[in-house]
């Protein structure tokens, strides 16, 4: 049964009973448009709390002010309640409960630079800031650039250390980068610190180990005075730069027909620290580079006196380099570019 | 080349373990590339089969009575060499072959053996596992077979092309020697020859081509028995990695690995006339080598000829005519010096490299290992062959060559190694070499052995001071000068610059191929003349790249064919070809291929399918992105054979290229059931370009009016030209974008309806009303009049 306040015959029981009711009602309020039935019907101008006020005359005069008293309470408690207006919490509990931050996030397009792009930029960068310049030579170059200039005569076995694509007998698919020291030292005077980045080709059979094509990066430094311990500072400073800090260099006599001394460089590997390990085939170096003095032959064939200038040149190849740095099996996954590949540089 | 240690020895006394040798060796500038050691195992001793018979329950076994210096011992054998009477290596019980395989007692077949006879391989002799090891008759029955095959390690160096003086076990030595401050001892004992047969009586040589044979040397032994030679030589040669053939052929490549110094044998019965001719032979002369290949030969080439018909291609490989026979009594042997050049390009243009080219190329001693050479040669044969050595030996060296003179200056090595090193020092390393030094210690004038012909100039000497103080010795420099006026790099920061962009817009670079089949360059650029490589490594590689697009879609089969859908990818890269005056062009050209979605249908995202926009939309950003200003692209109706109907050329400042939809015929050849968007552009220019100063514009400080106008047009009209049309007309219009395209029936075929927002804005002042108004009008009185094209209505 309903309080009907307007009934004459109101007790502090049915005040009570109004109450328990109201309570209830309140309880169930579960958005905005529950609490404005709620509002109406018992906080509005004609609602039920409001009545009570105008039912206190029907009430004999004993029991009027208790009556009085408890109805204006339970007035003024509803309306404290419904001012906390605790429904809207629960309805950011049930959006919160909705929102799941483990879902994908918007796929922003992703793209990426080629792994020996990477390196190459890496080992650029180091010299850009040793004050080295970056210059360019044609892939399709002549004889005397790739060979007679670089101190290499036709019938010398040291072309056999290149196998060469060719194109006319005098025109050819540049073996490694060094022709274009040539140009650079044609095109300008010492003091030159340059490195020539770019495509070499050799006619191999194609491997794990060896492609018809790599990258290689040459360096050049001539001046007065250069000397083969500015060769040494130089690398070691490049080597510290891109593997380690502390990377150890051994250096190995070598042969390259222009440079004089010429020498390979060794890097500690930067997987064992010289310990040993699979990467460094256990003796803890690595086979990085190839450098030397500029020999006075080279020196002469462009114009420059050998006994008033000296250099030394360094070629670097990149995709070696990528190998060990990544730790990769084979050449070819170079030039294959696998998406799944190439999304992990 | 393969070192012996135990052969190394014979010139000097170096006994440091394998390891350390190899160390030095490769400090030395003579790269090892591996070394092994041999070693037989104790209890393999030497026994002698005294009976066999065939095992009961198997075929191919034999059951041995072995003789083991003290007692017979049953043995079951599978070898098909094993017989009676012959010395074997008998792995003994206990004997530990490798440290998991120890020789028991067992049981083979319901037989019992005690005991293995070894083959070569297992012993880690040679390779050999064809039969077991049958030893010489004069090895000690019961002996341990480490009395005969004392331990040995073998180093394998790599030899640069510059020290052909390194390639024989006397050349290794002398580095050990310098290296060690050992002395070399090189003492080759005297020839026992003939008293009164003189070697002249025998054979007669004749130079005619001294220039291409400097020097020409002979000996002649008479009445040799061919055999096996020696087990010692044999030994020494397999562990060299050279096959043992028979004593004579066998001496001459014993003295090749000891001296460096190539010999010939002939067999002298076959000489006809008794006399040698050294000549160069005819064009299109027909050579039979003793590989039994036919060989055309040049003018160039030179023979080693008796009376009547060639004997030897010189120094490379001898004629099967007159090569050592199992019945040869009398052997003419030649040791000469032939010139480097000759005989490499008779090597290379015959595709024929031996043992004896390569070090005749590489230049061999014409002085005293010469000498040495051919007489130890003949006391060898002597020895292991019999026979009687003819007294003196010939001798042709009309003009010895003198050795070379090269001055060094301290003072030079010091500023080239960036060190300094005295007088003394340097004079001391050039000495350890064998170079004979002056006492002039600011100048030291050095004779150059003749076996040295990497040694030409200054130069040449400081490396050897370098190599022998040690390279990892020299302190580095701490400091360099560096020029204040280093060029920027200009074509990385652009090049850097054009990769970062693409990369943003989702694209993964890739390095492809330079080289491209013949089928694939004709289908893609018919109209290009491409330079093609004389000797390919396959035909899929016969002409280098006219274009990018070749290889980048064989890179999006490969990719395809692997699961990965939806391809996004660059490359800048090279395309060359024949320009229209002969000339190579070579052009750094960017290639974009897009293909699949360009954004992948997620939860919360709709798919967007690459297609022509897309692919436009990227270059557009990128162009953005370097500030290489805006592009044109315009429809072309011819179509390329690389494209089907969706085709545009692009042009801009510095910048030119085409794009479009590849076609059915070029997709089918690439194996692509996808459609597929590219673009190349040539960006040669661009990044060569001085770079762009981006101007800076205020901030406008007055409102802007916007109008759109749909206006209808002709589906042939562009709406770029439209768009420029609108922008032109007044200076206040400050941006036209063709937001909608509408095409429909209420607009009628053939054409289409494009809304265009127009910006208008003044920098002095708000525009009122009016003023918006009267531009309004002449952009649709504009395109009235030129255009015929009216407001959508």
């Amino acid at each position: 049964m309903t309080s009907d306040p307007k009934s004459p015959s109101l007790s502090l029981d049915d005040l009570d009973r109004l109450r328990n009711e109201a309570e209830s009602e309140f309880s169930s309020i579960k958005n905005d448009a529950d609490a404005e039935t709620f509002r109406i019907k018992y906080l509005g101008k004609k609602g039920i709390l409001r009545e009570l006020v105008k039912a206190v005359r029907d009430i004999p005069a004993e029991s009027r002010p208790a009556f009085g008293s408890k109805a204006n309470e339970l007035r003024v408690h509803f309306e404290t309640r419904f001012e906390e207006a605790p429904w809207k919490a629960g309805a950011i509990e049930a959006e919160s409960a909705s929102f799941d931050p483990g879902l994908p996030g918007f796929p922003i397009l992703q793209g990426s630079l080629h792994p020996l792009t990477q390196i190459r930029n890496q080992i650029r960068d180091i010299f850009l800031s040793m004050g080295f310049t970056v210059s360019y030579g044609p892939e399709i170059e002549t004889d005397y650039y790739n060979f007679e200039a670089l101190n290499t005569p036709k019938h010398h076995p040291a072309r056999d250390m290149q196998d060469t694509f060719y194109i006319t007998e005098n025109h050819l698919l540049r073996t490694h980068t060094s022709p274009v020291q040539i140009r650079v030292m044609e095109s300008m005077k010492p003091p030159i610190r340059s490195i020539m980045p770019g495509r070499v080709y050799r006619n191999e059979e194609i491997s794990s180990r060896s492609y018809c094509l790599f990258h290689q990066i040459e360096g050049l430094y001539v001046d007065e005075n250069v000397s083969f311990a500015d060769l040494k500072g130089t690398l070691l400073a490049f080597s510290r730069r891109f593997f380690d800090e502390k990377t150890k260099i051994k250096i190995r006599p070598s042969f390259f027909p222009f440079t004089e001394p010429s020498v390979e460089i060794d890097v500690e590997c930067f997987l064992c620290k010289g310990s040993g390990c699979s990467l460094c085939k256990h003796s803890g170096w690595l086979e990085v580079l190839g450098a030397g003095m500029v020999h006075p032959n080279v020196l002469r064939n462009c114009g420059v006196d050998p006994e008033i200038y000296s250099g030394f040149a360094f070629g670097i190849g990149i995709e070696r380099i990528a190998l060990l740095k990544y730790g990769i099996e084979d050449i070819r996954l170079f030039y294959e570019n696998d998406v799944r590949f190439l999304k992990q540089f | 080349m393969k070192i012996v240690y135990s052969w190394l020895k014979d010139f000097v006394d170096i006994n440091v373990p394998v390891e350390e040798l190899a160390d030095a060796l490769t400090a030395a500038g003579l790269e090892v590339a591996s070394f092994d050691s041999y070693k037989i195992p104790a209890g393999v001793i030497v026994g002698k089969v005294l009976e066999t018979e065939k095992h009961p329950n198997a075929d191919k076994l034999t059951l041995c009575k072995v003789d083991s210096g003290s007692e017979v011992l049953n043995i079951v054998c599978g070898a098909p060499n094993v017989r009676a009477d012959i010395k074997v290596a008998l792995a003994t019980i206990g004997t530990a072959i490798t440290p998991d395989f120890v020789i028991k007692k067992s049981k083979i077949r319901g037989t019992e053996s005690f005991g293995m006879l070894c083959s070569e391989r297992e012993l880690g002799l040679s390779d050999d596992h064809d039969g077991i090891i049958e030893l010489p008759e004069s090895f000690r029955t019961g002996d341990a077979l480490s009395v005969y095959y004392p331990d040995d390690a073998v180093i394998e160096i790599e030899i640069t092309p510059d020290r052909g003086d390194c390639l024989s076990m006397i050349g290794v030595a002398r580095e050990v020697t310098a290296r060690y401050g050992l002395p070399l001892k090189n003492t080759v004992p005297p020839v026992i020859e003939s008293e009164t047969e003189q070697v002249e009586s025998f054979i007669n040589v004749e130079n005619e081509a001294p220039q291409q044979c400097p020097r020409y040397c002979g000996k002649f032994i008479k009445g040799v028995k061919i055999q096996p030679s020696p087990y010692w030589m044999q030994r020494r040669l397999k562990l060299a990695g050279v096959r043992p053939i028979n004593n004579v052929v066998d001496v001459t490549n014993y003295i090749l690995l000891h001296f460096g110094q190539p010999m010939h044998s002939f067999d002298y019965s076959r000489i006809e006339g008794k006399k040698i001719v050294i000549r160069h032979a005819e064009n299109n002369q027909i050579f039979k080598t003793l590989d039994d290949s036919e060989r055309k030969l040049l003018s160039s080439d030179l023979l080693i000829c008796d009376s009547a018909k060639p004997v030897a291609l010189a120094g490379i490989m001898g004629g099967a005519d007159s090569q050592i026979l199992d019945t040869t009594t009398d052997v003419f042997l030649e040791c000469a010096f032939f010139d480097p050049v000759t005989v490499r390009k008779t090597s290379k243009r015959l595709g024929l490299s031996t043992d004896s080219s390569y070090r005749f190329e590489r230049g061999v001693d014409p002085d005293s290992g010469l000498i040495s050479a051919v007489e130890y040669a003949a006391e060898l044969i002597r020895q292991t062959a019999g026979g009687t050595v003819a007294k003196g030996r010939i001798d042709r060296y009309p003009s010895p060559l003198e050795p070379r003179m090269i001055t060094i200056r301290p003072g030079r090595a010091s500023k080239i190694l960036g060190m300094h090193f005295k007088g003394e020092q340097v004079r001391s390393f050039l000495v350890s070499l064998g170079i004979k030094c002056s006492d002039n210690l600011e100048a030291i004038e050095c004779t150059i052995p003749l076996f040295r012909h990497d040694l030409a100039i200054e130069e040449d000497l400081i490396e050897e001071v370098g190599r022998l103080y040690g390279y990892d010795n020299i302190i580095p420099a701490e400091m360099a000068s560096i020029s204040l006026n280093t060029p920027l790099p200009q074509v990385e920061n652009m090049t850097d610059t054009i990769r970062k962009a693409l990369a943003f817009s989702g694209l993964r670079e890739i390095i492809t191929n330079s080289m491209i089949s013949q089928k694939m360059q004709q289908l893609l650029t018919p109209e290009k003349k491409p330079v093609a490589i004389l000797n390919p490594l396959n035909p899929d590689m016969a002409l280098m790249q006219t274009t990018l697009s070749g290889n980048m879609l064989g890179v999006l089969s490969y990719n395809l064919n692997h699961k990965n859908s939806n391809n996004r990818y660059f490359e800048i890269g090279k395309a060359f070809e024949y320009s229209s005056s002969g000339e190579y062009r070579e052009r750094t050209v960017l290639g974009i291929l897009v293909q699949g979605d360009y954004y992948e249908k997620t939860w919360n995202v709709v798919s967007v399918q690459s297609e022509f926009y897309v692919l436009k939309g990227i270059i557009e950003a990128f162009c953005v992105h370097i500030g290489a200003g805006s592009l044109t692209f315009t429809k072309q109706d011819t179509m390329s054979v690389m494209f089907n109907c969706e085709q545009a050329r692009i042009m801009g400042e510095n910048i030119s290229g085409f794009m479009g939809r590849v076609s059915d015929k070029v997709s089918e050849a690439f194996d692509l059931k996808t459609t597929v968007f590219y673009a190349e552009l040539d960006i040669t220019d661009l990044i060569n370009a001085p770079s762009q100063l981006k101007h800076y514009h205020s901030l406008p400080k007055f409102p802007a009016a916007e109008r759109d106008f749909s206006f209808v047009l002709p589906d042939q009209l562009s709406v770029s030209l439209i768009s420029d049309e609108i922008f032109s007309i007044s200076p206040l219009i400050e941006s036209v974008y063709p937001f909608d395209v509408y095409r429909g029936e209420k607009i009628g075929s053939g054409q289409k309806s494009v809304t265009f927002s127009v910006k208008i804005r003044s920098a002095e002042k708000t525009l009122t009303d009016k003023e918006t108004e009267t531009i309004c009008s002449s952009i649709i009185k504009r395109l009235q009049e030129k255009y015929n094209i009216t407001l959508r209505t």
